[in-house]
């Protein structure tokens, strides 16, 4: 070969590497992170994931697996993705289990009934990206693309999403260049309450059509049961209507023939509708913390995983709890409204002190409720002036005082004073901290705004 | 398929590749298969028409030539010459009006026949333009007349022929080639010239940027705009009219480049089609800068032989007018483009009877000719009488271009120029940065090209590790900020409608 062409053959390559170095930059610079920052910690795990959590938001925010961890010794991962129909969660595990040999997989059952690989709108295609995006390049990855989008144009924009991302570079924010992680692998919390009204009574059980999220159920267990992972079918509590009533009964049916294990939370009295919804389909941060509660009891005594806080690297570990409560800390400090606030408290890593200026308002109003789920008995709360709980996030005691504190008690509370532009229309005032640090969390107070809400002041 | 498409990448390379493997001598053969199945992407019917055109200029050029060498009287030779033309104009012209002009000349028929009393239900035909075929109809045309005129032998070779038709770079939106300069270097099967392939890769990479970086961004705030020129009056049509000026040419520039880019990838020359046509001092050298290969086509094929400008000024003048006005129409079937046409047509005939005032004004006042305030004034000028022109190119009808006109001067709006009104109308304030960015960029460069500084040169002579990031760099910017891809509706070339 003549020693020009050697020169303009490297000369090429050489182009051809800058090239591809340029773009690796841009194309990691312009996509949206919200993908990568839920699910990279998977793929950055030291640990063997053992249980990995599929569905839908319903998953998404009900079930928290640092706590899995922190409690139970249980590793998982959420993947629950909002509008994840079971074609997509089907495709998310096989991809998963190229970096992870788990021992059980649990599979939330809601939307059974939709009839489509995944949410065919605007909103859906962009749920999508969040589902797909994290997952590396991959044979895997492309079979996924192209089963689920098998008679779409798009299938380009999701096996390179710098197609789709480019026209960000005008919106690029710091957390582009320097990108974050959740600390909550991959679950999110609500915060909001809503109570729903005439919830369905659904006495007759009958099952629904088969569809093709029925079909990529049983794929999905007929997965598992090939590789001999264990499979745990869920389907998680909400204000569930007739249709899910349904779609529940099947899911039953189904675990039934697969002779799987099955837990229907709508037939369970885990949760309370009044004060553990978001809205009408999700569960809040009081109902997460229940459901996960009870399926990390359920798991350790029903299935001999290891206890993997023992192998893991101890400062590994506590950095993990720590970013975690950190995240927490954050949550419960930007809830500007007095029933988030509530839920955000309903913590047993949190101890709190409670200072209900207006008893008598907190008795007749919704808040009531809300202090029931943490554990203060209603009765104990005085008629008229001020009393205060403190509640151990432990042990879930409360122990009550009334009228103002002394400055002794203060001390003895380590609780600070009400400074004098507190105590106009002060409501409930909060002392937040951490039971395994001691640390301060946060100091709040909420003042009443007009008849019904009450709002935070610094 | 589009260049600015995956596809295109995809193919381009396999081409290119297979191209260089093949041996030379079939190597335009394998030209040949690329291009009618990059024909075929668009419509594979009308692939028929395509080799129909083909079939009756190839035939003509054949017959041409026996009539040439035989011994029939000269007489006779010439009538039957005219007749091979004629035969070959009526067949191709036929097909390219039925299939673009039937639709108007109905609609124009049945608006007189209402106009005058007689009430008939319109059929619809409806009838698919197939996308190129202004194009290739009159690059078949041309070989044609240079076999009459015997600048060039009749091609005997079928297949290279036909090639010469469907060449894919330049095959549905120009330049229009001519058989003289392009149908020799088919044949050849050229040895891979690194220099002329990098060249190319150059030319190809400038194309892109000006088509989806600057090109399809002004796109999006000129169609908000013209869509809806009620809402947008004053200044907004103003602006959206200066920008559609830059849109339209980088858009036609960009694929002409990338055409002639890709043809040199291949050791194939094509013609120049713009010469910096913005910095033109009248728009008659406008006209010899802008769509070359069109603009010499109608020269040598319609102007001349309707006797140029050697049959007295008025004729000059009405063959001038004959020029525009054909123009006009083909570059589309409506009375807006005519009037486009008639528009440049009149602009140059009052530009020769005003020439004498011109002449006098300057010895009068004393103004040099050769200053640069002198050719600012006459390019500015150039620029926005041709800009005016433009509004009835873009107009998607003489009623809307008149409209907006109408509405450009109506609403007094100055002050969109210094708030954030022109933010607000599909670009935001970053698009509308890189957008001018980009122009400015693209000023730069028609300045170099018309002091003789060939930037491509420049670059080449540079370091290694200067021209290999440059490309690099420029390259992944241009995937960057361009306008493609799902997150918008992929913008196709204006000039593709033709």
């Amino acid at each position: 070969m003549k020693k020009s062409t050697v020169k303009h053959l490297a000369g090429a390559l050489v182009t051809i590497l800058l090239f591809v170095g340029i773009m690796s930059y841009m194309m990691q610079l312009v996509s949206r992170k919200d993908s990568y920052h839920k699910y990279q910690p998977f793929y950055d795990s030291q640990l063997n994931i053992d249980v990995l959590f599929l569905g839908s938001s319903h998953v998404r925010y009900s079930v928290y697996p640092v706590e899995l961890l922190q409690d139970y010794g249980i590793t998982a991962y959420n993947f629950g993705g909002h509008s994840n129909r079971m074609a997509t969660s089907y495709w998310m595990m096989v991809n998963a289990f190229d970096y992870t040999n788990p021992k059980l997989v649990v599979i939330d059952c809601f939307m059974l009934s939709e009839n489509t690989k995944f949410r065919e709108d605007n909103n859906g295609y962009s749920y999508l990206h969040d589902a797909v995006d994290h997952i590396p390049f991959s044979v895997n990855k492309v079979k996924m693309i192209w089963d689920l989008l098998e008679s779409s144009n798009r299938k380009w924009e999701y096996l390179w999403s710098f197609s789709q991302f480019h026209n960000r570079w005008n919106q690029l924010e710091q957390n582009d260049f320097e990108p974050t992680v959740t600390a909550t692998e991959g679950a999110s919390f609500y915060y909001e309450v809503y109570t729903p009204h005439d919830l369905d009574v659904v006495t007759e059980r009958k099952g629904i059509q088969n569809t093709v999220s029925v079909d990529y159920l049983c794929r999905i267990i007929e997965e598992c049961q090939k590789q001999d992972i264990e499979v745990l079918l869920t389907y998680l509590p909400f204000p569930a209507t007739e249709k899910y009533w349904d779609e529940a009964y099947t899911a039953g049916k189904i675990a039934e023939k697969y002779g799987v294990p099955y837990i229907n939370y709508l037939e369970e009295d885990v949760v309370d509708y009044a004060t553990d919804c978001k809205d009408n389909n999700h569960l809040n941060y009081s109902g997460g913390q229940k459901i996960t509660k009870h399926l990390g009891t359920y798991i350790a005594e029903h299935y001999h995983l290891p206890d993997r806080r023992k192998e893991a690297d101890e400062d590994v570990l506590a950095a993990k709890y720590q970013a975690y409560m950190d995240y927490k800390r954050d949550m419960l400090q930007a809830q500007d409204e007095l029933e988030c606030y509530l839920v955000g408290l309903s913590d047993d890593r949190f101890s709190f002190v409670l200072e209900v200026e207006d008893s008598a308002y907190i008795k007749k109003t919704k808040y009531k409720m809300l202090l029931q789920n943490l554990g203060i008995d209603q009765d104990a709360i005085a008629e008229e002036g001020a009393t205060i709980v403190c509640v151990s996030g432990e042990t879930q005691e409360a122990v009550y005082y009334y009228g103002a504190l002394n400055e002794k008690m203060r001390r003895k509370l380590d609780i600070s004073d009400i400074e004098q532009k507190e105590k106009e229309n002060l409501l409930i005032r909060f002392t937040v901290t951490d039971n395994q640090s001691g640390e301060r969390i946060d100091e709040v107070s909420f003042v009443k705004c007009g008849t019904v809400e009450a709002n935070r002041i610094e | 398929m589009l260049f600015n498409s995956a596809q295109f990448l995809l193919f381009f390379p396999i081409v290119v590749l297979i191209y260089y493997i093949v041996p030379k001598k079939v190597r335009y053969i394998w030209l040949l298969i690329a291009s009618y199945y990059f024909y075929m992407c668009w419509s594979v019917k009308y692939v028929l028409l395509l080799l129909f055109s083909t079939g009756v200029t190839y035939l003509s050029g054949i017959l041409l030539e026996k009539i040439k060498q035989s011994k029939i009287k000269k007489n006779k030779k010439i009538r039957l010459k005219k007749l091979c033309v004629a035969g070959s104009f009526g067949l191709n012209l036929g097909v390219l009006v039925y299939f673009k002009y039937f639709d108007f000349i109905i609609d124009n028929l049945y608006s007189v026949l209402e106009a005058v009393g007689i009430v008939i239900v319109q059929p619809q035909f409806n009838i698919i333009l197939p996308v190129g075929i202004s194009f290739y109809t009159f690059q078949a045309l041309s070989y044609t007349m240079d076999v009459y005129r015997n600048d060039i032998y009749a091609e005997k070779n079928f297949l290279k022929y036909a090639l010469f038709v469907s060449f894919f770079p330049q095959l549905v939106a120009g330049p229009i080639e001519r058989s003289k300069n392009l149908l020799k270097q088919l044949g050849k099967g050229n040895q891979f010239d690194f220099e002329m392939a990098w060249d190319g890769f150059l030319l190809m990479l400038w194309g892109f940027f000006m088509k989806i970086v600057i090109a399809d961004r002004i796109a999006i705030f000129v169609d908000r705009v013209y869509g809806d020129y009620h809402t947008y009056g004053g200044w907004y049509l103003i602006v959206a009219t200066m920008l559609f000026a830059v849109q339209i040419y980088c858009d036609f520039y960009g694929y002409s480049t990338i055409a002639r880019g890709a043809s040199k990838i291949l050791g194939i020359e094509l013609m120049e089609n713009f010469n910096a046509p913005y910095f033109a001092q009248s728009v008659a050298e406008f006209w010899r800068k802008w769509h070359i290969s069109l603009s010499s086509w109608f020269r040598d094929y319609l102007y001349f032989p309707l006797g140029g400008n050697r049959k007295g000024t008025l004729r000059k003048y009405l063959n001038l007018m004959i020029v525009f006005l054909v123009s006009g129409l083909w570059h589309g079937a409506s009375w807006s483009f005519v009037v486009w046409g008639g528009l440049n047509g009149i602009y140059q005939v009052f530009a020769y009877v005003l020439r004498p005032v011109r002449d006098k004004l300057v010895k009068v006042f004393c103004l040099d000719r050769e200053a640069l305030s002198h050719k600012l004034f006459h390019i500015i000028g150039t620029f926005l009488l041709v800009d005016f022109t433009w509004i009835f190119f873009r107009a998607s009808s003489l009623k809307e271009a008149v409209g907006i006109v109408r509405s450009m001067f109506a609403v007094h709006n100055p002050q969109i120029l210094l708030d954030d009104s022109l933010y607000h109308c599909g670009l935001d304030r970053k698009n509308f940065d890189v957008m001018l960015f980009a122009i400015v960029v693209l000023v730069v460069a028609d300045i170099c090209k018309t002091r003789g500084i060939k930037i491509r040169e420049i670059i080449r002579r540079q370091e290694w590790w200067f021209r290999y990031l440059f490309v690099a760099l420029s390259a992944a910017f241009i995937l960057l900020l361009g306008i493609w891809g799902a997150g918008y509706d992929a913008t196709s070339f204006i000039y593709f409608q033709f």
